[in-house]
């Protein structure tokens, strides 16, 4: 009942979520909640459904059954950018910038403002990530670490305040990889963002999260702290096997 | 901080250059295209009129299909559809012809707000062939007993046109400006940077926000109403109405080359290849008056061996032109 529900500190809420493509079960009755200003980890085994939950989340694929709630809103049958407007942003496990765009016109496209107001924006969010003399040049040209940081920044052109980031840190160097979440963290514990983050390497899993849940065969086998998480029999069976 | 804003205004220059030589090269042509019924022949008034229609209806399918990637095949329905409203308003009713053009021009985007909703759920190819075998369909449409009675299907009917040629050319040549006009102001807008977006990658471009589906629609329909306005003009400067030749192949084809050659996408681009194509199609169709269509295929062969970006874009690679969205 709406009533019960905690109303504020919840962001996103996943109730009983199915989802299944033919006779294969990706989700399998899943629950979840996030807490605001909070990083939780996703982790599992691959084909664990964590994108897939992520894409269900934002509106790209339909649930079988379930609800999902964004600020007690009821999200499930909306549209991916009517999702995104209110506050959703996500970026992809294969990262899916603009190529034949600028830097910069990356950003304005997820702008709702006049253009003068866009490019202000984009500027400042640039500037933070010493970004600002690549903002004409082909998003293609940056280097992969900067392209992630490229599909953040574009979320928070957005004015995004749930970020589901799916893989932020695979294929990106120690010292980018940190930088990349130490951002993510300061915007959670000094912008109100909350993070949900699918992550496989574990250092940045006990490094940044508060609570990790972890699915397998698209069920949630265990949900903690990493500390509590970490020594949980189902979890080493998914990754390792019995 | 302030060596990374000057960078910034470094490429803003550029931009202010390219837009200075736009405005003079425009200034030029403008002040060419006033006096040359006074200095030039007849020939040379209705070559212009011919240039002036094509980059209008090029620039229309530019601001749909260049930006967006939907690759309209099925183009000639707007002109057509306008060309033919306007037609009829003129003959049948009696219409001031620049009213009856902008009413045609007005129907063709009824036209395209309807199909639209239908059509743009196609991707890709299937947009392409669907658009295609619609337009087949309008043809038939209008060339058979169900509409004949206002459409005098497929025997056509002979339009006098009400204007003289350099009234027409005049006329052609302001609704080519404001077609480069309108080209310019959306590619430089966020609009025309959420269009390309869509070309690029549609669904992350909802998962940013952008309603794809509102964007193209709005898009098709500007489209729809430049090729209107085209597509009145030309019926208008061709004399003759019949469903063969207002939804022709080649009036299909023609906006297709012209962008390609010149840069889709581009504002100028539509310009470029309008220029190329009418200058080598006079030429072909005095030596090989049947067969000068085979030029669309030459040049569409040339371009996806040597230039698949077309002109413009391979100009801006080469640097001989700035990156800027402004050209």
């Amino acid at each position: 009942m709406e009533s019960d529900r905690n109303h504020s500190e919840s962001v996103l809420e996943v109730k009983d979520l199915f989802k299944s493509f033919g006779s294969l079960w990706a989700i399998n009755n899943l629950s979840i909640s996030i807490e605001q200003g909070s990083i939780t980890g996703l982790i599992g085994p691959n084909g664990a459904g964590k994108t897939t939950l992520f894409n269900v989340i934002v509106g790209e694929m339909k649930p079988d059954k379930g609800q999902i709630f964004y600020r007690d809103k009821q999200i499930t049958s909306l549209k991916p950018f009517q999702i995104a407007r209110l506050g959703l942003g996500r970026t992809y496990q294969l990262i899916r910038i603009f190529s034949q765009m600028t830097v910069l016109e990356n950003l304005l496209a997820a702008a709702n403002t006049n253009k003068k107001a866009g490019i202000d924006k984009a500027i400042e969010l640039l500037a933070k990530f010493d970004l600002i003399r690549y903002a004409h040049d082909y998003a293609s040209q940056l280097s992969l670490g900067q392209q992630k940081v490229l599909s953040i920044l574009r979320i928070l052109m957005l004015d995004a305040d749930l970020l589901l980031l799916d893989e932020l840190a695979a294929g990106v160097n120690e010292e980018e990889q940190k930088k990349l979440l130490d951002f993510i963290r300061q915007l959670c514990e000094h912008e109100a963002k909350t993070a949900f983050i699918i992550e496989h390497d574990m250092d940045v899993i006990s490094g940044y999260c508060s609570k990790v849940i972890c699915l397998n065969f698209g069920e949630k086998i265990a949900e903690g702290s990493f500390e509590e998480i970490k020594g949980n029999k189902n979890v080493v069976d998914a990754y390792f096997g019995t | 901080m302030t060596e990374n804003v000057t960078e910034i205004n470094t490429s803003t220059k550029i931009s202010q250059a390219a837009k200075r030589v736009s405005f003079a090269g425009g200034l030029l042509f403008f002040i060419l295209y006033v006096i040359l019924p006074f200095i030039g022949s007849a020939y040379l008034v209705n070559l212009l009129l011919i240039f002036f229609i094509y980059v209008a209806y090029s620039e229309g399918w530019n601001i749909m299909s260049g930006l967006t990637g939907y690759v309209n095949f099925g183009y000639s329905i707007f002109s057509g559809v306008s060309g033919y409203a306007s037609a009829i308003l003129i003959i049948d009713l009696g219409i001031y012809w620049p009213i009856a053009w902008i009413a045609g021009a007005v129907f063709s985007i009824i036209v395209a707000l309807l199909l639209g909703g239908i059509m743009l759920r196609l991707r890709g190819s299937y947009f392409a062939i669907g658009m295609l075998a619609l337009l087949l369909g309008v043809k038939l449409l209008f060339a058979s007993k169900y509409l004949a009675p206002v459409t005098r299907g497929g025997y056509g009917f002979p339009f006098i046109e009400p204007v003289s040629q350099t009234t027409m050319y005049y006329a052609a040549g302001i609704v080519t400006m404001f077609s480069i006009f309108i080209a310019y102001k959306i590619i430089t807008s966020p609009f025309g940077t959420r269009l390309i977006s869509i070309r690029e990658d549609e669904e992350a471009a909802g998962s940013l926000g952008i309603n794809a589906t509102k964007e193209k629609i709005s898009a098709f329909a500007i489209s729809a109403f430049i090729g209107g306005i085209a597509g009145s003009i030309h019926v208008a400067f061709s004399n003759y109405l019949e469903p063969d030749t207002a939804f022709s192949t080649q009036w299909t084809i023609l906006p297709i080359v012209m962008v390609l050659l010149g840069g889709q996408g581009t504002v100028w681009g539509p310009v470029i290849g309008a220029i190329i194509l009418t200058f080598i199609e006079e030429i072909f169709w005095s030596y090989f008056p049947g067969s000068y269509m085979m030029i669309y295929a030459l040049v569409m062969i040339f371009l996806v061996i040597w230039m698949p970006k077309g002109i413009i874009e391979s100009l801006k690679d080469k640097e001989v032109l700035p990156r800027t969205r402004a050209i």
